[in-house]
């Protein structure tokens, strides 16, 4: 039989996912089933997505729903998830303030159990490479929206190398940008969407992980 | 004909009308990166109106290939941005360092109970009271503000004749949909499409009919019957073609009819990737409406397809004048030239603006694609 919360968040319908809910907390239902089936609802989107069905808009949907159960349900972490002992560490890069697309792959990125710092906008390099140094993360997802924010990923990941970082995280540009970008930039990876990040923070997170 | 020297107006209006002219125009969107050529502070560019045309002539001097002034200086002019900016913004030399780049901060000014204020008292009053949120304006400084910025228009217009070349829009404005997805912010907006369709097709409805009004009484105060309607995040790349039956298309097609019983020609600028989109818009009139690329959408596709229906203005990508290098550019716009252009019907351009940080010399190589080409 079909699971009616899984079903609610395929059908993106937010007002039943969090009526579900909130049913479910007050009949002593576990908090992680709910977010685990909550998640499951999130991944059957993301598979929609692949196949043609559903569009970015709509996994941005799927993202805000997750965050919205959030506020209802406290869970631990799941130690199971391929994303289990992964951080990944989002800003905005020097001279940009742009936010909507870094917040909307955050949404997105917490929805499948990834654990990350976001360090906001305009971020000096040396605060994003002290960062990694000190919360050790995998992975690194520099955002800019304006052709400035291209010099400054840049000085990011020289001043990576110059610290010998680079060998311990990954790095994946997003935002306004390509190939060429990443190629100027020195990165591992760019993403023209969300949806995009995750397949490439997976594999990372697999190579990493072992699995 | 073949020998005939057109003027840029001629050569412009040849090629919207899908001929051939003496030479393709050319029509760099060129904001900030005019500072940074002519060696003022971005602050200064946005904020003294003349030392910011005085750095587009110096660029026009430099390049006298650029026959389009295709620029909507007003919309940034810095003195206005506090009381009547499109969305709370962060200004070089007021919020920023004089040298950084205008940016917009996007978030939920417009609370979905705002809607039902929007859609009672129309779009100039929630206008007002949007601008008020955001900026802390009065109606007076948003009616004098606007009053300024028609001037300043006018005042490019002029400047754009100084320097013998065509000021390409008599107007330009955010495509209502689009215009509600910044004010509510995106994520919210994504809801609403979701949980208030029909409250959100209502004032998409109703900004629609408010932006045609004003765009027919700004194009009578500035005599150029061309109009800029930016559209930026409704296309298939973020939407499903549903969305786009119900929110955009019949807007878009409301619009376009509205501008053309009054002479005006519309100027779609399509940023993102439109290709999903793009069989609809074998409805709409031939040789009536120009399209705007800014190279996410795949011109030569729609070259291929369209190119008979409408003039293609694009679209060489702010990526490549940033990061490319000045053969990769050459390359680029020559393949623009020979394919898109070859036949008529076309302008070009830089996809979206020419980024404040291009190289100089991938700036170079862009005009200088069109020498050998009827230039002189």
């Amino acid at each position: 039989m079909e699971d009616s919360l899984v079903s609610a968040v395929v059908e993106l319908n937010e007002e039943k996912v969090i009526k579900l809910v909130k049913r479910e907390l007050k009949n002593k239902k576990d908090p992680l089933s709910i977010v685990e089936r909550v998640r499951t609802g999130v991944e059957r989107v993301g598979e929609l997505y692949e196949e043609g069905r559903y569009f970015i808009a709509d996994l941005i949907m799927s993202g805000l729903i997750f965050n919205e159960v959030l506020k209802h349900v406290n869970f631990p972490e799941d130690s199971t998830s391929v994303f289990a002992g992964i951080k990944v560490v989002f800003a905005t890069v020097e001279e940009d303030i742009h936010d909507v697309g870094k917040n909307v792959t955050i949404s997105f990125f917490r929805s499948r159990g990834i654990h990350v710092i976001d360090l906001g906008v305009d971020v000096p390099v040396t605060k994003i490479v002290e960062e990694i140094e000190k919360t050790k993360a995998s992975i690194l997802c520099l955002s800019g929206l304006i052709s400035s924010s291209y010099k400054s990923m840049k000085k990011t990941v020289d001043l990576l190398r110059e610290k010998q970082l680079h060998k311990q995280v990954k790095v994946i540009i997003g935002g306004n940008v390509n190939e060429e970008i990443k190629e100027y930039v020195g990165a591992d990876y760019w993403t023209p969407n969300c949806a995009r990040g995750l397949e490439i923070c997976e594999k990372i997170a697999r190579e990493i992980n072992g699995n | 004909m073949e020998n005939k020297k057109f003027t840029p107006e001629e050569r412009l209006n040849a090629v919207m009308r899908l001929e051939r002219a003496d030479r393709i125009p050319c029509a760099p969107l060129i904001q900030n990166y005019a500072a940074r050529y002519a060696g003022i502070s971005n602050y200064e560019y946005y904020f003294d109106y003349t030392k910011a045309f005085n750095a587009l002539e110096m660029l026009k001097n430099a390049y006298p290939v650029w026959d389009v002034r295709r620029s909507l200086y007003d919309s940034y002019y810095g003195p206005l941005q506090k009381k009547a900016g499109l969305l709370k913004n962060k200004i070089p030399g007021v919020d920023l360092p004089e040298n950084y780049e205008y940016q917009f901060v996007e978030s939920e000014v417009m609370k979905r109970r705002d809607y039902s204020l929007l859609i009672k008292k129309g779009f100039e009053a929630y206008g007002a009271e949007f601008f008020k949120r955001v900026h802390g304006a009065t109606k007076k400084e948003i009616k004098q503000a606007k009053e300024e910025r028609l001037q300043i228009r006018l005042i490019e217009i002029e400047d754009a004749k100084r320097c013998g070349q065509v000021a390409l829009y008599g107007g330009g404005f955010t495509f209502a949909t689009d215009r509600i997805s910044l004010m509510r912010s995106y994520c919210e907006f994504i809801r609403d499409v979701r949980q208030i369709p029909d409250v959100l097709e209502e004032a998409v409805s109703i900004i629609t009919d408010f932006n045609i009004r004003e765009v027919k009484e700004t194009i009578k105060q500035t005599g150029i019957p061309r109009v800029m309607v930016g559209i930026a995040r409704m296309c298939g790349q973020y939407f499903s073609l549903a969305f786009f039956e119900r929110f955009v298309w019949p807007f878009l097609k409301r619009y376009i009819n509205a501008f053309l019983d009054e002479g005006i020609t519309p100027f779609l600028h399509l940023d993102g990737d439109w290709s999903l989109n793009m069989p609809y818009f074998s409805e709409l009139p031939k040789e009536k409406i120009v399209l705007e690329l800014d190279g996410c959408t795949d011109i030569f596709m729609v070259k291929r397809e369209f190119g008979d229906r409408f003039c293609l203005l694009g679209d060489v990508p702010a990526t490549l004048f940033t990061v490319g290098t000045s053969e990769k550019v050459a390359q680029y716009c020559a393949r623009l030239v020979e394919e898109v252009g070859r036949e008529g019907g076309f302008i070009l351009g830089s996809g979206c603006a020419l980024p404040y940080q291009a190289e100089h010399s991938n700036v170079e190589a862009f005009f200088n694609s069109l020498s050998g080409r009827g230039c002189e």
